[in-house]
């Protein structure tokens, strides 16, 4: 009989006392309608993806697929960030989703440039860039000593009810006003205080300018994250004319706990839409085992022969390892042997094998 | 006191209207990128802006025969009111050897002598200067820099500098629609943290960088280095 698929056997693991095909004919029986109706839970279930899906886009509708979590979009001076941070934020408005965008670095109209009308309605700005340290005493701003899980809740509770997105650009101009603890508890205590105050968080979009921090601290904000997208300059040639190619290296952190990492070119077109270019070629994921074909023959370019030739190799494969029991070794160790040890040696197809003592010629 | 006639060409104007409400950084590296701030000060004058140059390095002559070799009078400026110079030297005498300051005339480099970093009075006199008042009928108010790795030198902290080049870009640029134009200094292989944390995170917020390098090779008599633009805006005719 066929062995029983994978699913069987998981079934059989949670405590059945007959075999595994037995199992699976003892719920057969209980068959419906003729057709075989099985419970069964399938690990680690991979979703495909439709055909029509590309790229970022498709990225971005994954992982808004995620629930909770902070997404980290890490940009560097020679490539900006922001406008694929503003891609996210129109697919989280498409998605009927509001949007809570705390800027600091940028004034509000800066950030709304661009979007569509249907995403401006759900964009609800906490502006952070007017008077972020009380200097002027404008009100109605938001300061960065309120950025904390309460502070940020509060905010949130004032739009509509419903799931938000959490937007922060940018993440960098709060680590470097205060302390990283601080903000790292901060970020993990947004859902909960949004959800004690009767509202869903449905994920934190945080912009992050990696060449500001010392890499540690880029490390911790990576570990917390559950996806992060870095942004580079593509190389000459991607893409048509027009476009400005990207580089997207993707990680995404599972809930099963396994990372999966892309890289993709990537454009952003007018409204914010996302453009997927393609891969680049030969950025394979990181393998362990690399192609044997690949790495260069350590046996050539030397002064003595390192090679073997199929004879060689056939006597070499012939010999006993040195824990082989052969008769005569077993003979030997049985014996109690008083004389002095026996040197048992058999000789290969190459040795020149001669009884004579080679010092006879000495003159002694 | 009326308004000299603007001596920009038709483009050089007309790159004025549209370059309006931005962050130009100024960066050099193993040269010195001084020219280019001589450049714009000359540049904005003579089109007509009103001009907050704060001057840490200099003293005000120095930059006056310079600039009266690239056609504009300082003193003039000064006095018309178009022009406000912040010597840097001058008022940090003043904040230790001066006289007691009278109320409600704090010196804007008071910082050098209290706490040391907060640039907060510093930022008002900026704002104070470049706020439109009713009978100036200047072009676009403009902030000039020279230079803020000077600050770090004074024992500034870095987050104190980006909040203070903050406060600048939503009173000059958000709210007055004027420009800022900074120079800092810069190493690729540099160890000052703080200096290069300032430079990077302005690099992330400016519109257009001007990196001035030196060349690869080393000094050189008649070649000074090179010019780069980032984010350049379209044309850029208006360097020397």
């Amino acid at each position: 009989p066929p062995p029983p698929p994978p699913y069987f056997i998981e079934q059989a693991a949670r405590g059945s006392p007959t075999s595994q095909h037995g199992a699976a004919q003892g719920r057969a029986s209980r068959s419906v309608c003729g057709t075989v109706a099985v419970r069964c839970e399938v690990i680690g279930r991979r979703r495909r993806r439709g055909a029509g899906e590309e790229g970022v886009g498709c990225w971005a509708s994954w992982w808004l697929g995620q629930r909770g979590g902070l997404v980290l979009i890490e940009d560097t001076i020679e490539c900006e960030g922001r406008s694929l941070l503003k891609t996210f934020v129109a697919a989280s408005a498409h998605r009927g989703e509001s949007v809570h965008v705390f800027g600091f670095e940028i004034p509000e109209e800066e950030f709304r440039a661009g979007f569509d009308p249907d995403v401006t309605v759900r964009l609800l700005y906490q502006d952070g860039f007017t008077d972020p340290l009380r200097w002027t005493g404008e009100a109605g701003g938001f300061c960065g000593e309120e950025f904390t899980a309460l502070g940020v809740s509060g905010q949130l509770a004032r739009g509509p009810a419903g799931p938000a997105t959490v937007v922060l650009d940018s993440l960098s101009w709060l680590l470097l006003r205060q302390p990283l603890p601080a903000v790292c508890q901060a970020l993990g205590r947004i859902p909960m205080a949004a959800a004690s105050a009767g509202l869903r968080v449905t994920r934190i979009l945080a912009l992050l300018h990696g060449d500001l921090h010392p890499p540690g601290l880029v490390e911790t904000l990576r570990s917390l994250a559950r996806a992060v997208v870095g942004v580079g300059p593509a190389p000459e040639g991607v893409g048509s004319g027009g476009d400005t190619p990207r580089l997207a290296s993707m990680l995404q952190r599972k809930e099963t706990g396994k990372v999966l990492e892309k890289e993709e070119y990537f454009t952003i077109l007018a409204g914010f839409t996302p453009k997927a270019l393609g891969e680049p070629t030969g950025s394979v994921p990181r393998d362990e085992d690399t192609d044997p074909h690949s790495m260069a023959d350590p046996a050539a370019n030397l002064t003595f022969n390192l090679r073997l030739s199929d004879t060689e190799r056939r006597a070499r494969d012939g010999v006993p390892l040195p824990f082989h029991f052969s008769a005569q070794k077993k003979s030997s160790l049985l014996e109690a042997s008083a004389s002095a040890g026996k040197i048992y040696y058999e000789p290969d197809a190459a040795d020149d094998l001669d009884e004579e003592d080679p010092d006879d010629d000495l003159d002694v | 006191l009326s308004n000299p006639p603007s001596s920009l060409s038709f483009l050089e104007g007309s790159l004025l209207i549209v370059f309006q409400g931005k962050l130009t950084l100024l960066r050099d590296t193993k040269t010195d990128g001084s020219f280019l701030v001589h450049h714009f000060l000359s540049f904005y004058l003579k089109a007509g802006c009103k001009v907050c140059f704060v001057a840490l390095l200099q003293s005000f002559s120095h930059y006056n025969i310079i600039a009266q070799k690239l056609g504009v009078s300082l003193t003039a400026a000064k006095e018309r009111g178009q022009l406000v110079f912040l010597e840097g030297l001058k008022s940090c005498f003043d904040v230790f050897f001066g006289e007691e300051q009278h109320v409600g005339q704090t010196n804007p480099l008071q910082f050098v002598s209290k706490d040391g970093s907060n640039l907060k009075t510093m930022y008002e006199f900026v704002r104070t200067s470049l706020m439109a008042s009713g009978s100036d009928s200047w072009k676009c108010p403009v902030l000039l820099v020279d230079d803020l790795s000077v600050l770090l030198s004074l024992g500034v902290r870095p987050v104190d500098v980006l909040d203070f080049i903050h406060y600048c870009r939503v009173a000059v640029c958000s709210q007055l629609k004027g420009n800022i134009v900074v120079l800092v200094h810069s190493n690729d292989d540099s160890e000052d943290e703080e200096n290069e944390l300032v430079v990077n995170s302005l690099c992330h917020q400016s519109n257009l960088i001007l990196w001035a390098e030196g060349l690869a090779t080393g000094f050189c008599k008649d070649v000074h280095g090179q010019v780069k633009l980032a984010k350049a805006f379209s044309l850029l005719p208006m360097l020397p």
